[in-house]
């Protein structure tokens, strides 16, 4: 089955942004997937429904000439730049290429890169809400958006490479509200390509990897090829009435913010330093901390089977049993008990605290690991 | 078919793109729009959500709202023609609400129809409805 492949290099946010929603919405005239790999230069995206100002240092980027936009795909915010590589796979609503059905679309959508990665010697694999992970460290955020006529883009920011002083400079990372933890908190939950097979490692071949991933998955050919007319057209269009529109990026539609609870537990295993970020009832993230000594893997699967769940005290209770359960030997002396109470501490101080000014970065979410 | 009809009322319609349905509101004389089970089994749990102002004319096809799930971010496609005359205000301070409890207090907008007696024909009794959703979409039902 032949499809389209579309390269862009160093892509201003605008037109980045505007030319995959222009292939999304004009998807249904096709029947063919299209998959596009770019780099941007460098910039701030932010997920559909965040609060900007919460979420980016206005100042710092304006300081920088770092512009900041919106992506169409939910999730938190991220640095895009030339060591991201930006995919977009583009799928026509009536595509028999991947199925309909959300649960496993984006687990299949990621199956490319998955593929890719491996070409390198890198095991990753699908986690959680939309995570790519290496050893438990996250290498990729991915994020999925069905525009109105039914067509679907699936989104993925794959780390080649990443500056994580200019992501603490630009972000407002849940590192930030965390003193004691810096740099290094950052780096150890983040994995990139060069980190895990070499410095020479360069866009372009990761660009070959992935092409040649979503051909072998998908059992298709890809032919470089040019957004047509009318997508031109389209994307001219968004990037005026969208993309370049200040109500468009700094909207603020949600009724509700994002709340942050911080909650610290004695236990005989040491403390429990628990944040919580919370959009009503969701819980989107927890951030696990203290002197405790549990492996990366335990702690990161717990975090990763607490994203968007529902704050239901008994619901947590039976979601931490299961993840503590299958990591029990990786815990040392903390019971699923101590971390349910500490969540669910930390959930109870956001009615306390109202802190409403809650960063959620896509790459910079979780907390420290001992 | 007890559990079908838990999981997709027969007491309304279902747009077979948007997934979404339709109900007469005696009451008003106007039209509810609400998601559905077999969205919430494929998007997972609603958290975000945004839908246009009353007053707001509409075609069907085209969008009225977006949101974020657990799984997906997207449009909310109006499957019938009009105008928005409200917008469920409990919903939208909580999502979660269209979730739990998606064919009474979870519906999504009312909207006073322009074509209606056409663009019923478009949609579907939840029997037919059940018959086009994908086969793992329709284990749910009995789960």
């Amino acid at each position: 089955m032949k499809a389209r492949l579309l390269i862009d290099n160093s892509v201003d946010d605008q037109f980045g942004l505007s030319v995959d929603d222009a292939l999304t919405r004009s998807s249904s005239d096709s029947a063919s997937v299209t998959l596009r790999l770019y780099t941007y230069q460098s910039c701030v995206l932010v997920g559909r429904f965040q609060h900007i100002h919460d979420e980016v240092n206005i100042d710092r980027c304006a300081e920088l000439d770092v512009p900041v936009n919106r992506r169409p795909t939910g999730g938190g915010s991220i640095i895009m730049g030339p060591d991201q590589l930006g995919i977009a796979l583009v799928i026509p609503p009536d595509s028999k290429l991947v199925g309909r059905n959300s649960t496993s679309l984006m687990k299949s959508c990621a199956k490319g890169i998955v593929r890719a990665l491996r070409a390198f010697d890198v095991e990753a694999e699908f986690r959680g809400k939309n995570d790519m992970v290496v050893s438990g460290r996250k290498i990729a955020g991915l994020g999925l958006y069905q525009a109105q006529g039914g067509g679907i883009l699936f989104h993925a920011s794959l780390l080649l490479d990443l500056d994580f002083d200019f992501m603490l400079t630009v972000l407002k990372t849940a590192f930030e509200s965390a003193p004691d933890r810096g740099l290094s908190a950052v780096s150890k939950r983040i994995a990139t390509l060069r980190s895990e097979v070499g410095l020479d490692l360069s866009i372009s071949d990761l660009m070959n990897a992935v092409k040649l991933g979503y051909e072998k998955e998908y059992s298709i050919h890809l032919h470089r090829g040019h957004l047509n007319p009318k997508e031109q057209s389209l994307a001219n269009q968004l990037n005026v009435s969208q993309y370049c529109s200040k109500q468009w990026v700094y909207q603020t539609e949600s009724r509700f913010r994002d709340r942050l609870g911080h909650y610290k537990l004695r236990t005989d295993g040491g403390t429990l330093d628990v944040r919580a970020i919370v959009a009503k009832r969701t819980l989107k993230s927890v951030f696990l901390n203290g002197d405790f000594i549990a492996s990366e893997n335990a702690i990161s699967d717990l975090e990763n089977s607490l994203r968007w769940h529902i704050t239901d005290a008994d619901a947590l209770s039976r979601t931490i049993e299961r993840s503590h359960l299958k990591n029990r030997q990786f815990w040392d002396r903390i019971s699923a008990t101590d971390i349910t109470d500490a969540v669910l501490g930390a959930i109870g101080q956001t009615e306390v605290d109202s802190v409403d000014f809650v960063p959620n970065s896509c790459f910079a979410r979780s907390g420290a690991i001992q | 078919m007890s559990e079908i009809l838990s999981w997709l009322p027969a007491d309304r319609l279902y747009d077979e793109s948007s997934y979404l349905w339709v109900k007469d509101d005696l009451e008003s004389g106007n039209l509810l729009v609400g998601i559905g089970r077999p969205t919430i089994e494929s998007l997972g749990e609603l958290s975000y959500l945004t839908i246009s102002s009353p007053g707001t004319v509409v075609n069907r096809g085209e969008s009225v709202g977006s949101m974020e799930a657990a799984k997906m971010t997207g449009e909310i496609v109006s499957p019938i023609s009009g105008t928005i005359v409200s917008r469920n205000e409990h919903v939208l301070e909580d999502p979660r609400t269209a979730s739990e409890d998606p064919y009474r207090n979870g519906w999504l907008f009312s909207i006073a129809p322009v074509s209606w007696g056409e663009e019923k024909s478009h949609l579907l009794d939840s029997a037919s409805f059940f018959d086009l959703l994908p086969e793992d979409l329709r284990d749910c039902a009995s789960v």
